[in-house]
């Protein structure tokens, strides 16, 4: 799945490191950074966010974070619409699996509730994955069902 | 006489130049470290039990689980029926390639740091002849946009592509005019950009 980090302002790259390592760390997820994420253009890639399932060695789901500077996310990456107000992508990942993600997404919005996530087209706030949580409902699907468990939570 | 003085020189000059059992197998390690530098692989290549051990030009040490073919099969199975869009896609190009007459060799394969053990990338497709890195979307490849640049550039730290095998990046939503050309402008000139199975299909060797 490739999940996007969204925001109506571009943020430091600083702030958002902050943010994806707290919520890696609060939502109980192994985490690591590499002595190379960090790139000479500032931007930080491969931050190592994994959940394990089983004891075997490789028993584990995996998404590598990049979290891009703002010549890139001004100039290279599309741009979302969402309410008439211009969203910017300030990191992503691609390839991770749905349970992850949504422990990752429902983490990082506690702490950046004024952030969106989006998963692959499918845009959610914190009230959304919120939500999900409280009523127990997850599925491998759960970042477009949420829309048709109650049409009328979603205020994106 | 001579001649059997000459037969046991020989053979005792063979004897001495072929290891003992115990010093066999660094034997063919080194042999294939000499195989490795003389230019068949980017790198050398130890297989240690079922790990693939790579260290690549840079000089980083990667490494991955071998995968059997019915561990392959499964895992292709497995993708096809996922829920996850993008997992399906690429169960659904691996099948593809593979009623194309190839063999996979590996499928969502996870490559690590060597050393540090943590996840370095991972490999959607390998036959044996291509290296397939797949999208969904235009959107799904602007999140991780130097990820084929891992297949191609052997100064990378995490270089993963030993044999030089031909890189394909396969993105399935059909793209602008606009957007194919953004994204021939940032990939490296020698990943190829595929858009339909039938394109792909042109390109398998």
């Amino acid at each position: 799945m490739s999940l996007s980090i969204l925001s109506k302002e571009i943020i430091s790259i600083d702030s958002i490191f902050k943010n994806i390592s707290l919520a890696a760390l609060k939502g109980k997820l192994f985490y690591a950074v590499n002595d190379n994420s960090l790139k000479a253009n500032d931007q930080i890639e491969n931050l190592n966010i994994r959940k394990y399932f089983g004891n075997g060695e490789d028993d584990y789901d995996f998404l590598l974070m990049e979290i891009y500077n703002q010549d890139k996310i001004v100039n290279f990456l599309s741009k979302r619409i969402i309410n008439k107000e211009i969203y910017y992508c300030v990191a992503g990942t691609d390839n991770a699996p749905s349970r992850l993600c949504y422990d990752f997404s429902l983490s990082y919005l506690r702490l950046s509730p004024d952030h969106l996530i989006s998963i692959y087209e499918h845009v959610f706030s914190l009230y959304e994955i919120e939500a999900i949580e409280k009523k127990g409902i997850y599925t491998d699907t759960w970042y477009y069902d949420f829309k048709k468990i109650d049409a009328s939570e979603n205020s994106i | 006489m001579q001649f059997k003085k000459w037969i046991y020189s020989l053979a005792v000059i063979l004897l001495l130049s072929v290891p003992s059992f115990a010093e066999k197998s660094d034997f063919f390690g080194k042999g294939e470290e000499l195989l490795n530098q003389a230019g068949n692989t980017l790198g050398t290549i130890v297989k240690v039990g079922n790990k693939i051990e790579y260290t690549n030009p840079a000089g980083k040490l990667l490494k991955w689980s071998e995968q059997s073919a019915s561990d392959i099969t499964n895992s292709i199975s497995v993708a096809k029926n996922s829920t996850d869009v993008g997992r399906k896609l690429e169960g659904t190009v691996a099948d593809f390639i593979k009623s194309e007459g190839k063999i996979i060799e590996g499928f969502g394969m996870k490559v690590k740091d060597g050393i540090k053990n943590i996840d370095v990338t991972d490999i959607d497709i390998l036959t044996s002849n291509e290296i397939i890195e797949i999208k969904r979307s235009v959107a799904a490849w602007e999140t991780k946009i130097d990820q084929v640049n891992r297949f191609v550039n052997s100064t990378l730290d995490d270089f993963v592509n030993p044999y030089n095998k031909k890189a394909i990046l396969f993105i399935e939503q059909p793209l602008s005019a606009l957007d194919k050309q953004k994204i021939l402008n940032t990939i490296p000139n020698n990943v190829a950009l595929v858009n339909t199975l039938q394109e792909l299909k042109v390109i398998l060797k």
